[in-house]
Order: structure tokens, then sequence, then C-alpha cells
């Protein structure tokens, strides 16, 4: 097979890599904006738990979620190496708050195995797959799923 | 006048105690009393007195005359697997990294790899019992990898590995309830499980091979 086909057969894709406790997750990198450190995030009353407030990025308003209340984790208080992650799913922007990010991996599509899913968990939707990378798997998110239709038209209140 | 006499008929026993009354209550108006003859055809013996014999339990499709089964612990419970169901057996030490996935239900540990594929953990002991026991999921120290998937059953200890007959196990006939409860093993009174119908969403009936057993 031709480098060109075989390229287009198995294209290669790059990957936002954070940190939410002891685990290794990955984001496109297409839709990450860019990278924040913590700055001042105004709390909105009556928003779902899992937002932690808003934030103004030059002028426009950015809802951050909690990522580990999203994912269902032990909440932590944001550290020196917490970060907030800007990223546009289906033309909404929204920034999510991880421990820390470490790298961007380039990860080829047969490198990926399909996610677990059992019976209709919600994280059924959201975890496009796992990869082994340097001895530990990462899990890759699929930001499009990560918010519901429910969860985009509360936001659309801020 | 004497009465009519009752012809020969497949009326059931009832019936004809009914009809000797009505011919004594005639006979006491015609003064021609007759004795009670109890006839009890043989249709009327299987389906009166008989009870309906029991379905046959359907077997699993690995539940072979003879077949080789695995007895292993979780908390404090011995519970034993057919082979057949297992492919191999893993080893999970402190260096066995698992790792957890967002929102996946308690029984679901996560995953690990083995000789480099992706295995999903899952907690027997909360799948068995509802409940997880006084050891805790650093005590699991194998991982039984099933046939069926990627799914690999934790548990505290390979107790043995032993050949059954079909005799030596109570199978269960009604499986509404605990379907990965294939039966118990009479001699060692534990349950034998069904892997294939253990991990909850996954069972795939028409996979499966059934067969019934003899009386």
């Amino acid at each position: 097979m031709s480098e060109a086909l075989e390229k287009r057969s198995d294209p290669v894709n790059q990957w936002v890599t954070f940190r939410l406790g002891e685990e290794t997750y990955g984001i496109n990198v297409m839709q990450v904006q860019e990278v924040l450190r913590i700055t001042e995030i105004a709390p909105v009353p009556g928003a779902p738990d899992y937002v932690v407030g808003i934030i103004n990025l030059r002028g426009n308003v950015v809802t951050v979620i909690d990522t580990r209340k999203r994912f269902g984790l032990f909440p932590k208080e944001p550290d020196d190496a917490s970060r907030i992650v800007i990223i546009e799913a289906e033309d909404q922007v929204i920034g999510i708050l991880v421990d820390s990010v470490a790298e961007v991996v380039e990860l080829r599509a047969s490198e990926i195995e399909s996610a677990p899913s059992v019976g209709n968990e919600e994280s059924a939707r959201y975890i496009q797959g796992v990869t082994s990378h340097n001895g530990e798997l990462l899990i890759l998110v699929d930001l499009n799923r990560f918010l519901s239709d429910e969860d985009k038209a509360e936001l659309d209140l801020f | 006048m004497r009465a009519d006499s009752l012809g020969q008929s497949t009326i059931g026993w009832q019936d004809q105690v009914l009809s000797f009354y009505l011919r004594s209550l005639l006979n006491q108006t015609y003064g021609q009393p007759e004795p009670l003859v109890a006839e009890r055809t043989e249709q009327d013996s299987i389906t009166t007195f008989q009870p309906a014999q029991a379905a046959p339990p359907a077997l699993p499709g690995w539940a072979q005359p003879e077949f080789q089964v695995v007895y292993f612990r979780v908390g404090h419970m011995v519970v034993a697997a057919p082979l057949a169901g297992v492919r191999r057996i893993e080893r999970l030490n402190d260096s066995s990294r698992v790792t957890v996935l967002p929102g996946k239900p308690d029984w679901f540990l996560g995953l690990v790899r083995f000789q480099g594929e992706i295995i999903q953990l899952a907690d027997t002991e909360l799948l068995i019992s509802g409940k997880s026991s006084t050891s805790t999921r650093s005590s699991y120290r194998h991982a039984l990898l099933l046939d069926e998937g990627r799914w690999g059953l934790v548990c505290d200890e390979i107790v043995d590995m032993v050949r059954l007959r079909e005799s030596d196990v109570r199978w269960r006939v009604n499986q509404s309830k605990r379907v990965w409860a294939a039966g118990t093993v009479i001699n060692r009174l534990c349950v034998l499980m069904d892997p294939d119908r253990l991990i909850p969403g996954t069972q795939s009936n028409d996979k499966r091979i059934w067969r019934h057993r003899r009386p």
C-alpha cells in the first residue's frame, strides 16, 4: 500500500492531554482554542452544580465547567497546576477546569480502541475511546457529546 | 318400573358417582337400588392423580456430560465457573495499573492492560451479591478473562480446578432472577455461574447454545 494511501486510511490526529486525579484524558486539538491559568471565576447563582462560574475572556463571557464534577469524581480545590482549557464544541465555547494540562500527543486512528459500553450510562456518550500511551491508558473524550442538549440549553442562559 | 341403565361412556368417575346418586333417587321411587361401580378409566388416573411433569432444565452449551470448573474466592464466598468460558487467568498485583473510567457503574472497576490487551475489569462480588464484603479492591489478586468480550472477573484467590459431571450439579430451572447462576455444585454447595450472563447489558441469548437435560 502506498504511503499516501496508508495515511488516508489511518489518519493521525493530535490530542491535548490533561489530568484529573489519577487518570489522563485527551481531547482533539482542533477543538482547543487556548489554555489559561486559573483566573477570577464569577459564580452564577442557580447554575447546575458542575458549573464553576463565568469568566471574561477578552470581552466574551465564557462558562467554566468543573470537569471533576462532570465526571463524578471527588472535588478538589484548584491549585497552581490547575488550568482552564477553552474549547469549542458545536459552536459553543466553554472552559473546562482540569487538574493540569500535560502534553499534545499524536495518535493514529488504528491505535484507538472503542470505549467500553455497558448499558446506557452517560459516559458511554462522551468517551470516544481509549489508547495506550507511554505505558498508561489515555481516555479520549468526544467534546461534541460532552454536554447534552439539556446542558447546552442551560448554559445558553448565562 | 325399572330405571334405565346407563350405557358405557367416557365420563369421569365423579360423574359416575353423581349418576349413581341420581339413579338411586330414581330407584327409591321405583324400589331398585344398585351397587356403586367405581369405574376409573386410565385417562382419569392420568389427568386427575399424576402431577404434570416438570420441564427439564435448559443447560448452557458448556455443560457437557463432563466439564472442568475453576473454584475461586470473592470475599467470603467460593464460586465455581466453567473453564470453557475462561480463556486465561491473569495475576493482579500492586503494579497493575487500573484506569478508572468516569460515569461507569460501581461494579465496573476500570481498564487494565494484560499482555498488550485492554481488559475491562468487573467486580465479581458486587455483581453476584450486590454488595462488597470486608475485602477491599486491593485484595483482588486475579482476573479471570472471559471468552466473550474483553471482560475480566476479579477475585481474591484461585482455589481449585476440578472436573465435574453433569450430575454433580443441581441445575436451576427457574432463572427469572440471578440469571448468572446456572446451578449449585452439590458436594461443595457453591454456586456454579454462567460467566456469559454475569455482566449486565452484554448477554446475548441468541448466541448461547442451550441444551435440555434428559431426566
